[in-house]
């Protein structure tokens, strides 16, 4: 396709796609929810490298579409998500939510192709937006409440990103997407801005509160877009800075940590999307050709993996109308097909030998070793560790196995099971065929995943965290709690403060009352009191009392004249 | 603070009407006496599966520590390359972990329905 012959952004197709899912008949959604991300990826993949489509806006010229591998990459991989995610809704959701979901991926499209910032931010709050409607979605008091935080928390990021977009294009009038120097107050800004939506610290709250309010359905699609659109900001507009290793490696250690106290099953899976998400920071972070590929092959890896972890979590929700591992147990007997397809989802995030997990996370350590970060690496491989340890066994284990906790339900619809088994068999065939997606990635790849030696020391690390897993069996025995985070301080300690102001308020207007307004109401009845009709000063007629005062002031004034 | 439920409160919503909550798993079938399948456990969960798997798990525990005689793991920090060391690192670092966990929950846990009631 050439310059001329590009009407409009890939995005565009999902859009309209998204506007017409509520007014087409029941019937056609489906074929529309498959049909519309096909086209967009049959579009993506026409596309040629470089600026494709411009506009005059605000006075800038703006890149609608610039296509590049990575970008393609990402943007196959959101429109792969939004088909299998909406073949797995659309028998739950409500219509609100397949449209929101649609419009939802197609601004994680338009942001892949964003040729400048003004379009990457103009894509980015369009994500806001209707990621937010997903959340509500969930129909629940609890899912209204989390929206509105969600929604805040992304304004706010928005906010944030874009003084630091002006910034950059008051002082380099460039508005070009480039990898940029942390050398200014812009700068910085729209590296929080981008960090936000990362769910880096100290906000990572936002992501384990948000997305497990949502529908059983709707998390599927929420686990996909915002923290990978996020990655890729990052990878095109900070790669190597230094700054990003350690920003991952907290959320890496946060998100393990995290997931180890959670009982929510969704909230242990979004706990490790946080945990996920940091090795791809850190992978930005050390910025080399291997690291960054590595980012964008686990980016592509992850959003399969989590997506199918997801959906084995929302089928046992649908199935049994519980959420939590206390209450959840055996599953197995009665669920196969959801229960092994959660397990290898469990396998693939752990990067067992023959899932996608294992052909892309290992080149982001891999590029710590080379680079000489010992102290990097070993922390990598700790977190390899505990990724099995959270999510490879926890999640199946207190769901489909452990104890029987006596429920026995079918496993869900058809068109849900279909889409567990396309994506485990993806996490499958990608492991096995790592050039299925290494031919794809930025860099040119000359890094080989299969050697003895990795096998060897890979199966020593996740089969002996297995073996820690069920030795401290009793440690981990499920509690039904929730761990405080930072949104303790804007779920318990704002209220409480706005309160506390409040009820200042209601003291100080009581003080005011008595000192000054009872005050201020007191003078004039005084003045009524001595001087008003029934007064004390008032009881005699003027004349009279004049008269007195006029006998006084010549007795005064001939005394005084005698005197002197 | 709310003065009127929820549901109540909303019902005049005609968004509201379509994000009526969802209610799953009402009809979720459930035996009475758990573990039991046909008057006798699981295969799986028979104390003799549970005693062969274990069995099994150690000799493949044994097995990827023992493949390290004949695989040369190529080591970049000296210690990587001693023999074991990702068993080690992988046991030592989760057992870290876990109890790590563990303490901190002792500070950060709540009821889950700490936030309820706001």
């Amino acid at each position: 396709m050439t310059i001329s012959e590009l009407m409009f952004p890939p995005a565009f197709i999902m859009i309209m796609g998204a506007m017409l899912i509520p007014v087409v008949r029941p019937s056609f959604r489906p074929v529309l929810l498959v049909l519309v991300p096909l086209l967009t990826l049959l579009m993506i993949w026409n596309l040629d490298d470089g600026v494709l489509l411009t506009a005059r806006f605000l006075g800038y010229e703006v890149e609608l579409v610039e296509a590049s591998n990575v970008r393609r990459l990402f943007a196959t991989i959101f429109a792969l998500m939004a088909m299998v995610g909406g073949f797995f809704a659309f028998q739950h959701a409500r219509v609100v939510e397949m449209s929101a979901s649609m419009a939802y991926a197609a601004g994680a499209v338009g942001v892949s192709f964003a040729g400048d910032l003004i379009t990457l931010f103009l894509f980015w709050e369009f994500m806001a937006l209707f990621s937010t409607v997903v959340v509500w979605c969930g129909g629940t008091e609890e899912s209204r409440r989390a929206g509105i935080r969600y929604g805040i928390m992304h304004l706010i990021g928005g906010i944030v990103l874009k003084i630091g977009i002006e910034g950059v294009a008051f002082q380099t009038g460039s508005i070009q997407i480039q990898p940029l120097m942390l050398d200014s107050f812009a700068t910085w800004m729209m590296l929080i801005g981008v960090l936000i939506n990362a769910a880096a610290p100290p906000v990572s709250a936002w992501l384990s509160d948000a997305y497990p309010e949502a529908s059983p359905t709707g998390s599927v699609i929420l686990s996909a877009f915002t923290t990978k659109t996020a990655v890729l900001a990052l990878l095109l507009l900070f790669p190597g800075q230094q700054v990003l290793i350690w920003v991952g490696l907290y959320m890496i250690f946060y998100g393990i940590i995290y997931a180890l106290m959670e009982n929510d099953m969704r909230r242990i899976l979004a706990y490790s999307i946080v945990n996920q998400v940091g090795f791809m920071v850190v992978g930005v972070g050390i910025g080399t050709e291997l690291a960054l590929n590595g980012v964008a092959a686990h980016a592509f890896a992850h959003i399969i993996y989590k997506a199918l972890l997801l959906m084995s979590a929302g089928a046992v929700i649908v199935q049994t109308g519980k959420r939590k591992c206390t209450d959840l147990g055996g599953l197995y007997r009665t669920m196969p097909v959801t229960a092994v397809c959660g397990t290898i989802g469990a396998l693939a995030i752990s990067s067992f030998p023959y899932t996608s997990g294992f052909i892309s996370k290992s080149m982001i350590s891999q590029s710590a070793a080379y680079g000489e970060l010992a102290f990097v690496w070993y922390g990598l491989v700790a977190a390899s560790a505990g990724v099995f340890l959270h999510a490879g066994i926890k999640f199946p284990w207190f769901v489909f196995f452990q104890k029987d906790s006596g429920l026995r339900p079918k496993d869900p619809s058809w068109n849900m099971q279909a889409a567990m088994i396309i994506f485990a068999v993806a996490c499958v065939l990608l492991g096995v065929f790592p050039q299925l997606l290494y031919r794809f990635l930025p860099y040119e790849v000359t890094y080989v995943p299969y050697t003895a030696d990795h096998l060897v020391t890979q199966l020593q690390l996740l089969l002996f965290a297995g073996l820690a897993f069920f030795v401290t069996l009793p440690l981990m025995k499920r509690t039904t709690t929730v761990s405080l985070d930072i949104d303790y301080l804007y779920r318990k300690v704002g209220p409480k403060l706005w309160n506390s102001f409040l009820h200042l308020l209601v003291v100080l207007n009581g003080l005011f009352q008595t000192l000054v307004l009872d005050q201020a109401k007191r003078l004039p009845q005084s003045w009524v009191r001595y001087h008003g009709p029934d007064g004390p000063l008032a009881k005699t007629w003027p004349t009279g009392s004049m008269l007195l005062w006029v006998t006084v002031m010549l007795a005064v004034i001939l005394i005084g004249a005698r005197l002197l | 603070m709310r003065e009127q439920p929820y549901e109540e409160e909303m019902s005049h919503d005609p968004l509201y009407d379509g994000l009526k909550p969802t209610v799953y798993g009402e009809d979720c079938p459930r035996v009475e006496v758990p573990d039991l399948q046909d008057g006798q456990p699981h295969w799986l969960v028979r104390a003799k599966t549970i005693r062969l798997l274990w069995w099994a798990f150690s000799a493949i525990l044994a097995l990827t520590v023992a493949a390290q005689v004949f695989v040369d793991v190529h080591d970049y920090f000296t210690v990587d390359g001693w023999f074991a060391f990702y068993a080690i690192v992988g046991f030592v670092s989760c057992l870290g972990m876990v109890i790590f966990a563990k303490v901190l929950g002792l500070f950060l846990k709540r009821p889950d329905t700490y936030y309820d009631d706001l």
